[in-house]
């Protein structure tokens, strides 16, 4: 069987098609990303900014990635929590390389807590702090913070990070609400950083009171959640994929991957004039992925594209299969 | 020997959850009703059950006098609608409501009765044929094969499984769904409401809100930052839940009792809430558009609020009156062949006749006739004169000289100068030098043509006793409608009933057009006119100051030997001494004084230009006899609130100086203040204020509305004063009320 040039690594038992990247963890990862709509500039715009520690040291951030639904929010947030562990100085093992390739985790003074795939009830920040801090101990770390106050939790977690000499990115779950998002914001110290995604409700929200415009989003942001002179916002808006970008992504995928079946610029054209409902990169992705998973097939031609141009049923049995059994 | 018991019902009322007891005579209006109905209910669910559109729905008001039967007719309506949670969710139908019973404001409805007759599983099913139909249309537009559209599109597949096998855009799905629900909708409220839909973090946020539970915060910043916690919101609510069943093919049933509770500011006022009923005709627009079906009660008065856009979308039905059959079969419905009481024919007629075929009276009637006529050892046959005994006991008051006093009274506090009668029933009102009069006529029940006939004869000769006579006639008992039209056309107005509700006001505004009529006609001179007038106030002033002095000797009484001046212009000291919650009843009454008089802010206005355009070239009228006379009732209300403040705050001294003094003379002694407030604000013309507040020019629905909510407050403010600052009072001296 071909090797499919849209896998992505993934730890046992996880079911990758779906994952987003995530190179802090699985380093083979970052060599997944490819450059699509404004996706690397906002990258490059983020590691010009953190070119070190040094920003964290004296103050504390949010990461807020906007963009529609797929469209590559938690893949980039990612990349960047990688970019900062890469800063950090490797701990642990003496000669522990930092941006080791294996799939071992990383170790580093830059601890990353990934609380994405949670879900905290609402207008109860304690119990993420607490979720924050069980994380860390459960690694081995001692706190002397205090878990009274969420806010003092943070500021005394921040201390004790100093202390240590250590940093702390924590991956939240979406945002809902603006709200959420100050709260992010007011609980921000040095050494941390919070990493948050716009959750469909907060785009919506954010869009309706930009008349849609991207570009000024962040001063919408800026405004909303407050300005404080040790803690900052920073603001990436992702995707759509623009018309090359189809191309582009299949291309160097397949390029990257040894032994992938062959595949042209014409059909890709024609494919994304027909599904013109396809706009993030995710979506691209899953349909090339189930398209690549086939077997014994040494070129992509239209017909394997057939059951997502829309013609026919020949995807309607498949409803009544288990989803594991399509892959 | 036992009493037989009364067959007929003690309280011939309908509730609607209680229908199932009672009998229905098959009337004409019934018949029509029941079909209208039942075509609907044939229609769409033929139309549902075929999964077509339902099409345009439909409202029918029933509308007939108190008693005529509506809710009756209503009850046997509603039993022909499916129940409103259905037997087998599966199969779709029309989701039926009830709306009756003391609910009243559409909120406490919409949050009792409506919402929760609903559930979190359906509603959830609901938005997913909105994500199919969204689903179908973005399908269509990517030109897919019909074999993977109309599964979707007859809800045979799940569309979001469609939607995540195929890889579709869920933006764009929920995008299409904003769309077009903005395309079906032509209220922004509405299709920002249907907007949450779209909500996947949360989908319980919106079923909590739509519970009258507090925003989500999610939902704050997608623009609903209030809970549904007004009658207006529910409306609103309840428009977009009828709008999505509708659509979603599970068109909603809505059968309301007495719309008038819904509507009504407070009570039974007469004015309506110009919010609610805006809100109510939107509500009936969608149902209409969505193939719904409102079902409603009004009194036929009240169909003159409907806008002419809502009156065209509704088909009137008037209840017919029972028949001489109808009477018969409903009586023999409720007395058996061999009962020890038994109807005559002609009792039956009688009973038909009286009651101008009003079901309650004819109720009423037959179960007052039986007290009358029922005999513990015998059979007895009620006769036509027992049956009009019963109505004379029903209606007239048991002493004619009760109505007599309460005419007197009403001259005398307004003011106007008549004859003493020396029967007592005919009070003659001179206006002018030539003879012309206002007489005030007080005759009894009018239960058969002889008394019509004595009636009328009696109007004619004071109508030819001179030129320039206006007669207004007072009947203490009950008049047919055929008597009561013959007696109309004699002296072109309506005679009056004797109640005891706002008769006062009544008689007063009769008097006063017929006083308008005389002079238009020329029956007095300008001169003697004015002269007549300023008499009239001048008699009116002087009552309403004895009634002060009386309040102020009564008070004085009350206070003993301690108290200072009554009136005096301590009372803002009076005002200060009193507990602060005692200090708020007074202090809203005040306001509500000024509020419903309108003369502190009379001529705010008066002198401003206009910021655009030339000036007006006929100046405004600044002053009318309204206004002198509400700003004469405000004065007096005023003055008589100060004297209230004045007299509690004495007496909160006396029991403070005197705690050993026996408590149940200090509350006793209480009490005779606050009553002797409340029988002397009785007296005043609230109504005069709050009328002549209303009558005020006003620029738009938005301002008129916040007058009715003014006015309503004002009223509130006003009504049982002297009981709420009894009962304050009581709890702050620490005392309890008398039992």
């Amino acid at each position: 069987m071909r090797p499919n040039p849209f896998n992505h690594a993934a730890r046992p038992l996880e079911r990758s098609r779906d994952s987003p990247l995530r190179p802090w963890d699985i380093t083979a990862h970052e060599e997944c990303y490819v450059a699509v709509d404004d996706t690397e500039d906002k990258y490059m715009e983020f590691c010009t900014l953190f070119e070190d520690l040094s920003a964290l040291q004296d103050a504390g951030h949010v990461i807020l990635a906007t963009g529609g639904t797929a469209d590559g929010k938690t893949s980039l947030l990612n990349r960047c929590a990688a970019a900062l562990q890469g800063h950090g100085l490797p701990v642990g093992k003496e000669g522990t390389d930092p941006k080791s390739k294996d799939d071992s985790p990383v170790h580093s003074t830059v601890k990353i807590v990934d609380l994405s795939g949670l879900r905290f009830p609402r207008e109860n920040d304690s119990t993420l702090y607490q979720e924050v801090l069980n994380t860390l101990v459960s690694r081995g770390m001692k706190f002397s913070s205090s878990t009274e106050d969420t806010a003092t939790g943070y500021a005394a977690l921040s201390s004790d990070l100093g202390d240590m000499g250590n940093y702390l990115v924590v991956l939240l779950p979406p945002a809902d609400t603006v709200e959420r998002v100050r709260n992010y914001l007011r609980f921000a110290r040095n050494r941390i950083v919070f990493m948050t995604e716009s959750s469909r409700g907060l785009l919506d929200t954010i869009s309706r009171h930009t008349r849609g415009r991207p570009e000024h989003f962040a001063d919408f942001l800026d405004e909303q959640v407050g300005r404080y002179p040790d803690r900052y916002l920073f603001h990436m808006h992702v995707g759509p994929l623009k018309p090359d970008d189809y191309w582009k992504y299949v291309k160097e995928r397949v390029e990257k991957t040894p032994e992938s079946p062959r595949i042209n610029e014409e059909l890709i054209k024609v494919v994304r004039d027909r599904r013109s409902d396809v706009t993030s990169i995710g979506q691209w992705r899953k349909i090339l992925f189930e398209v690549f998973s086939r077997n014994r097939m040494d070129t992509v031609d239209e017909t394997h594209f057939e059951p997502y141009l829309l013609f026919g049923a020949p995807l309607w049995k498949q409803f009544m299969e288990p989803e594991d059994g399509a892959v | 020997m036992n009493t037989p018991v009364n067959p007929f019902p003690m309280t011939p009322a309908v509730l609607l959850g209680d229908f199932h007891a009672l009998t229905t005579v098959r009337t004409e209006s019934v018949t029509l009703a029941t079909d209208y109905v039942t075509d609907y209910l044939d229609y769409a669910l033929g139309a549902v059950r075929r999964a077509e559109t339902v099409g345009r729905g439909r409202c029918l008001a029933i509308t007939g006098k108190l008693g005529a039967g509506k809710s009756h007719l209503l009850g046997h309506l509603s039993t022909r609608l499916p129940p409103s949670v259905p037997a087998d969710p599966a199969m779709p139908g029309v989701h039926a409501f009830t709306i009756g019973g003391p609910f009243g404001r559409f909120l406490t409805i919409y949050r009792e009765k409506l919402i929760t007759a609903l559930d979190r599983e359906e509603f959830s099913r609901i938005v997913q044929v909105y994500h199919a139909d969204a689903t179908v249309r973005m399908l269509k537009r990517l030109n897919a094969s019909e074999e993977i559209i109309a599964p979707v599109r007859d809800l045979r597949t799940p569309s979001w499984q469609v939607a995540r096998r195929y890889h579709l855009s869920e933006d764009e799905i929920r995008r299409n769904m904003h769309e077009r629900l903005r395309e079906v909708i032509d209220t922004d409220d509405l299709a920002a409401h249907l907007s949450l839909l779209d909500f996947p973090e949360n989908p319980g946020a919106i079923w909590e809100w739509l519970n009258c539970k507090a925003p989500d915060q999610a939902l704050i910043e997608r623009g609903i930052d209030e809970p549904i916690d007004s009658d207006a919101k529910a409306f609103t609510a309840f428009a977009m839940l009828t709008f999505l069943y509708g659509r979603a093919g599970r068109p909603f049933a809505l059968v309301i009792d007495e719309l008038e509770k819904m509507m009504q500011e407070t009570g039974d006022s007469p004015s309506w809430h110009v919010e609610t009923l805006q809100a109510f005709e939107r509500l009936v627009n969608v149902f209409i558009d969505t193939g719904g079906l409102i079902v409603l009660c009004v009194l036929p008065e009240s169909l003159r609020k409907f806008s002419g856009g809502l009156y065209q979308r509704v088909l009137v039905q008037p209840v017919s009156p029972f028949t001489r059959a109808d009477t018969v079969k409903l009586i023999k419905e409720y007395v058996d062949a061999d009962a020890p009481v038994w109807f005559s024919p002609s009792a039956m007629y009688a009973v038909a006749d009286l009651s101008d075929g009003n079901p309650r009276l004819i109720l009423d009637l037959c179960r007052r006739t039986w007290d009358l006529a029922c005999r513990p050892d015998r059979r007895v046959e009620i006769t036509p004169e027992m049956v009009r005994r019963a109505i004379r006991a029903k209606f007239e008051a048991p002493r004619s000289s009760i109505v007599s006093g309460e005419v007197r009274q009403v001259l005398e506090a307004n003011g106007w100068v008549y004859d003493s009668p020396d029967e007592d029933d005919e009070f003659h009102v001179p206006r002018g030098t030539k003879g012309a009069a206002i007489t005030v006529l007080i005759i009894d029940s009018l239960l058969h043509d002889a008394a019509l006939n004595r009636a009328v004869r009696r109007i004619e000769g004071i109508l030819a006793s001179a030129d320039g006579q206006e007669v207004i006639v007072v009947v203490n008992g009950y008049l047919r409608a055929g008597d009561r039209m013959e007696i109309s056309r004699k002296i072109s107005r309506q005679p009056m009933a004797f109640d005891h509700h706002l008769f006062r006001e009544n008689l007063q505004s009769q008097l006063l057009e017929a006083h308008r009529l005389l002079e238009e006609a020329g029956h007095e001179t300008v001169w003697e006119s004015i002269r007549d007038e300023v008499l009239r106030v001048g008699a009116q002033q002087t009552y309403t100051q004895s009634m002060v002095e009386r309040l102020a000797a009564d008070i004085e009484w009350l206070r003993g030997p301690m108290g200072a001046g009554l009136l005096s212009s301590a009372v803002p000291d009076a005002r200060e001494r009193l507990p602060a919650e005692v200090r708020g009843h007074f202090d809203r009454a005040f306001r509500a004084v000024e509020t419903l008089s309108g003369v502190g802010s009379l001529f705010d206005d008066t002198f401003l230009t206009p910021r655009q355009g030339p000036p007006p070239t006929r100046p405004r009228r600044l002053a009318s006899r309204e206004l002198f006379e509400s700003a004469g009732v405000a004065m007096v209300f005023h003055k008589l609130l100060q004297a209230f403040v004045e007299a509690v705050a004495s007496w909160l001294d006396t029991v403070t100086r005197f705690p050993s003094a026996a408590a149940e003379q200090q509350i006793e002694r209480l009490r005779g203040i606050c009553h002797c407030y409340e029988v002397t604000a009785e007296v005043l013309p609230l109504a005069r204020l709050a009328a002549f507040e209303s009558g005020r020019e006003t620029t738009g629905l938005a301002e008129q509305g916040a007058r009715s909510s003014q006015r309503r407050e004002a009223v509130d403010a006003l009504t049982n004063l002297g009981l709420r600052v009894q009962e304050s009072v009581l709890a702050e001296a620490g005392l309890s009320p008398l039992p």
